[in-house]
């Protein structure tokens, strides 16, 4: 089999994607009203150490992916298990995705459609992407991404006229507690969940690239993601807070004279987009680990049943929206703690250990 | 053959998948009874009334279509929206609805239900405008005979959007009442609507006024001309005209001026004297000269100079009163003075936001006005008179 | 079960075709060889034969077979039978070796082999050469007299240019070689033939620019032809689907053309070309999915004209599979999304029409198809009047009748109109379109995105002998992408596509900076 290999430029796209994907629709930095924003430009910088020390990571182990690295570090034994909680944790990410979506277009759109039928067919578009390969999906993003970021910046420029610049004001008016309860959150989720991944860049040619594709990837998509949060409170004011779905309502907020009105699609051909490449993406990763950990061939032989899997577990993963809201807003960035912050850190110390002992092995060599 | 085997079977899911289940989320258009406008009173046997104008269109190559009314009790407004199945045998289809109208009578007990239903149900859009009948019921308004379009809820809604042009009434959406409901320093208003007698004694739906509100409870309905003063001291005031009457050379003769508003900026600064607030408005507003009723130069400098001067007066007044008559007979902040000290002076606001109510009422507002003639229209001087 | 039943029908089939084939050797007697000749063509009435014999020279007894209608009967009569029969053979020849001094000396033809092998024989009659018998002598002559009809070189009807060399391929390879010859007049241009049929051995000619093209794709090329096992080739259509990859993706991943500069230019590109005899359509590889919307018109145009016309290829290529999937989903799904008047006038064409929307939008397109290919398989006279009754009746009357609303008949005409302008991609668009229309039907504008992601993994996993399908749609600013959406100036042009033409990429200097400006 051809070994797959994804440029730079189609690595970033697809982190970009990626880390947009669901919280484009969720909005993120949960009570903390109209500094959501500011608490997301504190929840990306939080980020960058944690992104350079994924990037460490990848650097030191290239043309590995996390599996790979754990079992190195860890033996065969231990890296499986350590593994193994990594496999859950994209499975789980993958899962919640999928619920979101499900969410969304059932309470948004079609409340009579069965959500399951919803997150099967998202769910089977996925499984087809993961066949077809990394390479493929990487290339689909660099053709999707122009896409979806045009869309965006026409939608906010669209939105000006629905602007009013008073809803930002005043600034710092949440609690610092809040504030900061909102970056962790934003930290969480999105910006951290590209430890996920440390899954995927193994296909990355260069040493160097890791380094670039995980600052240039979360850093614009972190631009993204704040202008759209500034649009929302700028659109929406108080009533965002209570919204489950800021962007959508928002952006149905816009009309131009009588005809450019309820353009409500264009969210949605994001999101379905966005969505769907993060779903394919910790798809990838789960089937890949599962792999890794089972000792398999190809990959590929396993995406079906952890598709299907993920799409199932996603029916019963939450009881309702409200839960899921709170889940996404105050459990989950404690939960993803330990995928995204205290693992990967262990992890880098110990690969410099090793590295190290592999260098000093050599000289004596 | 295991291709045709797979073949075979994606067929087979297909066509299950079709014959089974296609119809959800499905509706064709001609089965959806399309709501242009809602009118909420109170119900004689449940707790509510709505009455929906529904468009009935005809078959035909061109769309004609037809105004129905339709009406159905219930506990809740979605109730009501349901039990009028019943009635038209479709399902009404809310997204294209442009005008929800509330008695009086329901308004003052609270308009929270409505608000809240048509931000929370996702058919419904949130901005759909809100307006207040003045007539005895909301049904009425819509019971009005239409002028131009056949739809009286389009006829309303063009004339709401339209107001930019007249600021004789406010136009709020169901979404901004909402977030005024919530928003600290301010309380929301709306449109008044009524119906007004035509030529051959029919009467049509018209707008103007404003409905005055104290959290989500109506408390009174002020007339046109104090709703534009409102709107200066809001900051919202588009366009219209200012319309004022000043002494010509004749003792006796009145000359009547209308100014044409271009460009409207209201400034509202709160002055912050040890514990007292008062409040400076500042208008500033830029019109040009559209009628001059009278042989009096009021184009040439000096007559401009009177005219603006008096003007200023005028504006000032009548601004002056209104605001005084909202604080006195109301005392709610519909002006959103409160809001520009939240926004701008945060810390301030934490100390006064207890009994803002209170202070609002013996609030010290100072109004300024500044009036900028930009042109003359087409003439440069009044018309002449020959004397004889 | 099927595919083992047709192994041992073919199995059985070799074995009668060998024990037909029985050993014909030439001996030295010429009446043996006529009936040996005689009997291995019966029942062939188109071979003719004849005796002559010079009037001097009496060893000189000759025949030659020939295949009626394949031969210049004029070659035969005054460059073969003329010299030897009236010329005085003995006074410049000797004896000894009379075969080979006939061919050097007497018989005035272009090209003569000589050969002892039936096969060979058998096959150059075919190709229309003329077989030379003498007596005493187990070797024979083949003498070039091929003369049979040709087409002139017309423009060719599916594409037809405003501006452009009118000129467009024929049946006949060797002229087909001729026309990309005048064009490339570089020695680097190369020819490599090779038969390919059991039965019919139709030539085929490799063709490519030697220091252009990537030399792995020329290899698999060859590799693919090779593998070729068919009893006959008709047309450049049969190579053109056994060379392909992915076979079942309705997507084409060969390119074809019938016009000479077409191809000279995709040569000029680092393609490889294929030229098949008896078809003028020649095939090049490796295809990608701009050159659906490529025109070679735009490349003789202002380079700005070219790119908005290219421009709109892309988009009708865009509008002709999404239109009717998104107008579906959003008139039965989403239709808050409409403007409320164009929600009432729909409506109002809707009321008392029977079918649902999806039914008849589904019925309109397969009838638009249909009367489009009729439209194609008519005469042209005819066929303009079965397109004006059928697209203009039919659909007046269908909508005037209330079986379907106005709206999707224009949807429909609208998405065949524009489906129209990318000829190549009509079959594709065709399976495309039904899919996210199916999409569209499911779950609304979600399928329809779904179902255009989808499309869209397809073509991106889409390989042409190893070059992406998508070649040059995902980068901008790349010099791959400067001929795809729009046309860029020749002088900007300076190099090829990266992957096709890996070998050298300079098209041409870059002195050549914006042509005249001082």
């Amino acid at each position: 089999m051809r070994k797959e290999v994804i440029t730079d430029k189609e690595a970033i796209c697809i982190l970009i994607i990626f880390t947009i994907g669901s919280t484009l629709i969720l909005g993120i930095g949960g009570d903390a009203k109209n500094d959501r924003w500011i608490s997301g430009v504190i929840g990306l910088v939080l980020a960058i150490p944690f992104l350079l020390i994924y990037a460490r990571i990848q650097t030191i182990f290239q043309g590995r992916d996390i599996f790979d690295i754990l079992i190195i570090l860890l033996g065969k034994i231990g890296g499986r298990f350590v593994a193994v909680i990594y496999v859950w944790y994209a499975f789980h990410l993958g899962a919640m995705v999928i619920r979101n979506f499900g969410e969304f277009v059932n309470v948004v759109v079609m409340p009579e459609t069965p959500m399951f039928v919803l997150m099967v067919t998202i769910g089977a578009v996925a499984i087809m992407a993961v066949k077809l390969g990394i390479e493929v999906i990487g290339r689909t993003c660099a053709y999707l991404l122009p896409i979806l970021v045009v869309i965006i910046i026409i939608v906010q420029f669209l939105g000006i006229s629905e602007m009013k610049a008073n809803h930002l004001k005043p600034f710092f008016s949440s609690t610092i507690t809040s504030i900061l309860d909102g970056a962790f959150s934003s930290f969480a989720f999105p910006f951290a969940e590209s430890v996920v991944f440390l899954g995927v860049f193994f296909t990355l040619k260069t040493k160097k690239s890791p380094y670039r594709v995980y600052f240039y990837g979360v850093f614009l998509a972190g631009l993204l993601i704040i202008a759209i949060t500034i649009r929302n409170i700028l659109i929406l004011g108080p009533l965002g807070t209570s919204l489950y779905f800021p962007s959508h309502v928002a952006v149905s907020r816009i009309s131009i004279g009588e005809f450019l009105q309820r353009i409500e699609v264009s969210v949605a051909f994001v999101f379905g987009v966005a969505a769907l490449i993060k779903i394919s993406i910790c798809l990838f990763v789960t089937a890949k680990g599962v792999a890794k950990v089972c000792n398999l061939n190809d990959y590929r032989s396993v995406v079906i049943q952890l598709g299907l899997l993920m799409v199932y577990f996603a029916q019963f993963i939450y009881k309702d929206i409200m839960t899921m809201s709170d889940w996404a807003f105050k459990i989950y960035p404690f939960y993803a703690l330990p995928f995204q912050a205290i693992l990967p850190v262990f992890i880098w110390i110990m690969a410099e250990i090793k590295k190290n002992k592999i260098t000093a092995k050599k000289q004596i060599a | 053959m295991r291709n045709v085997k797979l073949i075979l079977l994606a067929i087979i899911i297909l066509i299950n998948s079709f014959v089974t289940t296609a119809c959800w989320n499905y509706r064709e258009v001609e089965n959806l009874a399309i709501v242009a406008g809602a009118a909420v009173d109170k119900g004689e046997k449940a707790r509510y009334k709505l009455t929906v104008e529904i468009v009935k269109i005809a078959a035909g190559n061109d769309a004609i279509t037809e105004s129905k009314l339709m009406s159905a009790e219930g506990d809740t407004i979605f109730d009501c929206a349901r039990n009028a199945i019943s009635v038209s045998g479709k399902r009404l289809y809310w997204s294209h609805n442009k005008i929800l109208i509330i008695s009086k009578e329901i308004a003052e007990k609270g308009v929270i239900e409505m608000i809240d239903w048509f931000n929370r149900d996702s058919e419904t859009r949130a901005n759909v405008h809100l307006a207040i009948s003045t007539e005895n019921t909301a049904e009425d308004i819509f019971k009005g005979k239409e002028v131009i379009q056949s739809i009286k809820a389009f006829e309303m809604e063009e004339m709401l959007k339209n107001e930019d042009a007249l600021s004789k009434a406010p136009r709020t959406e169901v979404w901004e009442f909402a977030n005024n409901m919530a928003e600290e320093g301010i309380y929301g208003c709306a449109a008044a609507v009524k119906l007004q007698k035509m030529d051959g004694g029919e009467k049509t739906p018209a707008v103007g006024g404003t409905a005055i509100f104290r959290g989500d409870k109506l408390i009174g309905i002020v007339g046109e001309e104090e709703t534009k003063d409102i709107l200066f001291a809001q900051d919202n005031i588009k366009g219209g005209l200012l319309v004022e009457t000043v002494k010509g050379k004749d003792k006796d003769r009145e000359i009547p001026i209308s100014f044409e508003i271009f460009k409207s900026k209201t400034k509202i600064e709160p002055v912050f004297n040890k514990n007292q607030v008062k409040m400076n408005v500042d208008i500033e507003t830029t019109v040009t000269l559209a009628e001059l009723g009278g042989c009096k130069d009021f184009i040439g400098k000096k007559g401009r100079e009177e005219l603006v001067k008096l003007s200023e007066t005028i504006l000032k007044e009548r601004v002056e009163k209104t605001i005084k008559k909202i604080q006195q007979e109301y005392g709610t902040d519909v002006f959103g003075f409160g809001k520009r000290i939240y926004e701008n002076h945060y810390k301030e606001w934490q100390k006064i936001k207890d009994n803002w109510d209170e202070n609002f009422k013996n609030l010290q507002v100072n109004v300024k006005t500044k009036i900028i003639i930009k042109n003359s229209a087409m003439l440069s001087k009044p018309l002449e008179v020959r004397k004889n | 079960m099927y595919k083992i039943l047709r192994k041992k029908k073919l199995e059985k089939a070799a074995g009668e075709e060998k024990d037909t084939v029985s050993i014909r050797t030439l001996t030295k007697s010429l009446e043996k060889n006529i009936v040996l000749l005689k009997n291995a063509f019966s029942g062939d009435e188109t071979v003719m034969y004849r005796v002559f014999q010079n009037k001097h020279l009496d060893s000189a007894k000759c025949c030659i077979f020939y295949l009626d209608g394949m031969v210049n009967c004029e070659i035969i009569n005054e460059n073969i039978i003329q010299p030897i029969l009236s010329d005085d053979l003995t006074q410049d020849i000797s004896n000894h070796n009379l075969l080979d001094e006939l061919r050097y000396k007497i018989i005035v033809a272009n090209n003569i082999s000589v050969s002892d092998d039936f096969n060979t024989i058998a096959a150059a009659l075919y190709a229309g050469d003329t077989v030379f018998l003498l007596e005493n002598c187990d070797r024979v002559l083949l003498i070039d007299s091929k003369g049979w009809q040709t087409r002139s070189i017309t423009e060719p009807e599916s594409a037809k240019v405003v501006r452009g060399p009118r000129e467009g391929f024929t049946e006949s390879i060797i002229m087909n070689i001729s026309l990309i010859r005048r064009k490339i007049k570089s020695h680097e241009l190369k020819f490599k033939f090779r038969e390919i049929g059991e039965r019919t051995h139709t030539k085929v000619c490799i063709c490519y620019i030697d220091d252009i093209i990537s030399k792995d794709v020329l290899k698999e090329l060859e590799r693919r032809l090779d593998e070729i096992k068919i009893d006959g080739v008709l047309d450049s259509g049969y190579i053109q689907e056994l060379i392909r990859d992915e076979p079942f993706s309705p997507l084409e991943t060969v390119g074809y053309s019938e016009r000479p500069d077409v191809v000279a230019g995709r040569l000029l590109g680092g393609r490889v070309a294929v030229i098949v005899d008896g078809s003028p359509v020649v095939l090049t590889v490796p295809f990608v999915i701009v050159e659906t919307i490529q025109s070679n018109e735009d490349y003789y145009n202002n380079y700005i004209f070219a790119s908005i016309n290219r421009l709109f290829r892309g988009m009708s290529l865009l509008l002709s599979i999404s239109v009717p999937a998104v107008f579906l989903a959003i008139v039965t799904y989403h239709q808050e999304m409409l403007p409320t008047p164009l929600l009432l006038s729909i409506s109002a064409s809707r009321e008392g029409v029977p079918f649902p929307t999806v039914l008849s939008m589904f019925i309109m397109l397969l009838i638009f198809d249909l009367l489009r290919e009729v439209g194609t398989r008519m005469p042209t006279p005819i066929g303009q009047a079965v397109n004006i009754v059928g697209t203009l009746v039919l659909g007046q009357a269908a909508v005037e009748a209330r079986l379907v609303s106005a709206p999707i008949v224009i949807v429909t005409a609208f998405t065949g109109i524009v489906n129209l302008m990318n000829i190549t991609f009509i079959g594709p668009s065709i399976l495309i379109r039904f899919f996210l229309l199916f999409a569209s039907a499911f779950i609304g504008i979600y399928g329809f995105i779904f179902g255009f992601v989808v499309t869209l993994l397809h073509l991106m996993s889409l390989r042409s002998f190893g070059v992406p399908y998508m070649l040059g749609t995902t980068k901008i600013e790349d010099h791959d992408g400067q001929d795809v959406l729009v046309r860029a100036p020749w002088w900007s042009m300076t190099l090829r596509p990266k992957i096709i033409g890996a070998r050298n990429l300079v098209r041409q200097g870059p002195k050549n900076k914006r042509g005249n400006n001082r």
